[in-house]
């Protein structure tokens, strides 16, 4: 029984792991689409400067 | 101080260690912390005064995954009741030849205070050396790709000399110095990541909004793991 109880404490862990490491992937993921991005945002310029 | 992460035999000695300190300052608190403390309070200041707003948030978003994966890393603890993926014990375990030097603070099983300045730090530096242009290329990829992997890279080099040095250690077989792109991938190159892109939003609201983003995630993941003991 115990060794069952193990297995599904171990098999909960990973599900945590896996979890952790989609969201992590998905920040990279968001974070590289952006930097790769061909296309400028036109709108930008005019925002920073207004907060300027 | 009270610790929520339940304690359970089946921990590692290791573990144990970690446990015995955690969120302990009457054990652990060393005066050295203040100076960094301050040291980063200048550091911080400086950077604003200078109008690097959105550097500072870069800071905050890349110690914001940290603390992201620092809270996981609990949770898996806690639910496996063997070890935390990283874990930062004191030194002078029973048994276990750790070096003799501990953590002012323990914040959580695997982080500690030392670890939270050190990541707000270097997510405002690795800003401050990029090429004001974010569309240009460095050996022919775009520069911020380019010093993600770079610095991602050297980061986990100095992972594996403080787990080879004994005051990081690695319990869990996916996680070792014999695979160290586990760690490149899931470990930094996410911190990076979110650090470059907060520094390249359009404005410093939007950087903000980023960084408030990343504050929310943090913030229902320590929610979670308080209500489950799990941190």
């Amino acid at each position: 029984m115990s060794v069952i109880l193990n297995i599904a404490d171990y098999a909960g862990a990973l599900w945590i792991l896996i979890g952790a490491t989609v969201i992590d992937l998905s920040i990279v993921g968001v974070a590289f689409k952006d930097f790769l991005s061909k296309g400028d945002k036109a709108e930008a310029p005019a925002e920073e400067k207004k907060e300027d | 101080m009270q610790t929520l992460l339940v304690y359970k035999d089946s921990y590692s000695e290791l573990t144990k260690a970690a446990w015995a300190v955690l969120r302990n300052p009457d054990a652990t608190m060393q005066w050295y912390i203040i100076p960094i403390l301050l040291i980063f309070i200048y550091i911080v200041s400086k950077e604003i005064s200078e109008g690097h707003i959105k550097a500072v948030c870069a800071g905050a978003a890349l110690w914001l995954v940290d603390i992201w994966n620092e809270i996981w890393n609990s949770y898996i603890c806690a639910v496996s009741g063997h070890a935390p993926v990283w874990g930062t014990p004191p030194g002078s375990v029973e048994g276990v030849g750790l070096a003799g030097q501990s953590s002012a603070f323990d914040i959580l099983i695997g982080y500690n205070i030392e670890i939270s300045f050190m990541f707000f730090i270097m997510g405002i530096a690795s800003c401050l050396m990029l090429p004001k242009d974010k569309k240009a290329k460095i050996l022919g990829i775009n520069n911020r790709v380019f010093f993600a992997l770079v610095m991602t890279t050297l980061c986990v080099a100095v992972e594996c000399f403080l787990n080879y040095a004994n005051v990081l250690t690695w319990e869990w077989s996916f996680w070792q110095r014999s695979c160290p792109w586990v760690l490149w991938i899931i470990g930094y190159l996410p911190f990076f990541s979110a650090a470059y892109y907060t520094y390249d939003r359009p404005t410093n609201k939007k950087a903000l909004q980023t960084v408030g983003c990343l504050a929310a995630l943090d913030i229902v993941g320590i929610i979670v793991g308080a209500c489950l003991n799990w941190i």
